[in-house]
């Protein structure tokens, strides 16, 4: 089997954690084609050329993927379709915005956020915000798949696939880029970093969030919020953990002011150690969590933030 | 045009009908369609072979204070 896998560029560069999850996915269905699509993302087609299990690297350099817009893209892969049976990738945002687009123009079903891949044909993902497993098995001749990267390991940075650049697709001119808007950070991104602290409405306001950067920064960790945190204007959007936000599973997931509604444990409960820091001793956080304090969060977040130095 | 756009869920706040659109609406003609009129073939593509509840995650302890906690994430858990 084939597998053409839609490598997570932004801008010019390769997300080597998204990419090189989603690559030990998709080995298992095949061999594997990484396809590139950027502009000036040379640098990114051999980084991805690194990722061990990869066969080879398309590398579409275009202004017109230079912004990451669906339509394109999705026309690009619909036009190297033919020599594959899965085409694949992260269910990143980007993921997400390109792979529905391409299963339409193909007339099959997507395949939305795979968690483990029984056979070539089956799979499992989860449902009802992660409170089932459900094995669904495809009949469609081409699969279009998303795949949870937080369910496989990473494969190692020890291959060395061969790079073939490819023209661009006749753009289909249906989008336009006007603009991005990028919140720049210093802390790791949310998806991949090894250590996420998240603040919820116990924090109590926007000023107060402060204290839950500040250990983020002393652990070298990106910021999560529930979405109560967010609606609320505690924290920007693009920091909510859950069902309806961004899915986590780091090595260290601290919840601090968070209750533990089943939407936000959608998003972080395969992290591998869960700290949870709430005064209410009945808060269903403490249920998922390995290790649980009960405590005023002013006083024991300070109190962390010291016993840390 | 027509465009399919998908929204945040804090773009707005939905409006709710008021009670003479409910009237209204209930005068409406409605055409119901069917997909083959369209052409469209709904024919389901994926089969449900199973459905399982996930993995429960196993316990935790309580921690009496900040102490501990750093002590069992540094000793026992191996993360800091
Ligand atoms: C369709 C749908 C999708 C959703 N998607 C998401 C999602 O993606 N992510 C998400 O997070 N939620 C989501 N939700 C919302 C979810 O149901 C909860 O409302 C939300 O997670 C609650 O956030 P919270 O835990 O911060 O707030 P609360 O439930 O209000 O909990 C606050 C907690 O802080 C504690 N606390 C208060 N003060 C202190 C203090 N001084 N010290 C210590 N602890 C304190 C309280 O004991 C309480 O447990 C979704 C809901 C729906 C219906």
């Amino acid at each position: 089997m084939a597998v053409l896998l839609l490598a997570e560029v932004n801008g010019a560069e390769l997300s080597m954690d998204q990419t090189a999850k989603a690559v030990t996915a998709a080995r298992a269905l095949g061999d594997v084609t990484v396809l590139c699509a950027s502009s000036g993302c040379g640098g990114a087609a051999d980084a991805a050329a690194t990722i061990a299990g990869v066969s080879k690297v398309l590398c579409a350099d275009d202004a017109a993927y230079g912004n990451g817009l669906a339509e394109p893209i999705a026309d690009l892969i619909v036009s190297l379709a033919g020599d594959y049976d899965h085409i694949v990738a992260a269910a990143t945002t980007t993921g997400k915005n390109i792979l529905p687009r391409v299963a339409a123009l193909l007339d099959v079903m997507v395949i939305s956020d795979i968690t483990a891949i029984v056979s070539a044909d089956m799979f499992e993902r989860p449902i009802y915000a992660g409170n089932a497993i459900q094995t669904v098995q495809s009949t469609d001749g081409k699969k279009v798949i998303s795949i949870r990267t937080t369910g496989f390991e990473a494969a190692a940075e020890t291959g060395t696939a061969s790079v073939e650049k490819i023209a661009a697709a006749a753009d289909p001119e249906l989008s336009e880029w006007v603009e991005d808007k990028v919140q720049t950070s210093d802390r790791p991104e949310l998806t991949s970093a090894k250590v996420v602290v998240s603040g919820g409405r116990g924090v109590g306001s926007k000023e107060n969030f402060a204290i839950i950067e500040q250990l983020a920064d002393k652990l070298g960790a990106a910021v999560g919020a529930s979405r109560a945190a967010v609606d609320s204007g505690y924290a920007p959007n693009d920091w909510q953990v859950g069902q309806t936000g961004k899915v986590v599973a780091p090595d260290l997931y601290i919840a601090i002011g968070i209750s533990g509604a089943i939407q936000h444990l959608a998003g972080m409960k395969d992290s591998k150690v869960i700290v949870a820091i709430n005064k209410d001793e009945e808060a269903p956080i403490f249920q998922v969590a390995d290790y649980g304090l009960v405590a005023d969060l002013f006083e024991a977040v300070p109190a962390l933030n010291d016993a840390l130095d | 045009m027509p465009a399919i756009v998908t929204v945040d869920l804090r773009l707005n706040e939905p409006r709710y009908a008021s009670l003479p659109n409910i009237m209204k609406a209930k005068r409406k003609q409605m055409d119901e369609k069917t997909p083959e009129d369209y052409g469209v073939d709904v024919t389901p593509r994926l089969t449900i072979t199973k459905t399982v509840e996930p993995s429960e995650r196993a316990a935790g302890v309580i921690v009496a204070d900040v102490a501990e906690l750093v002590a069992k994430l540094r000793d026992e858990a191996g993360v800091l």
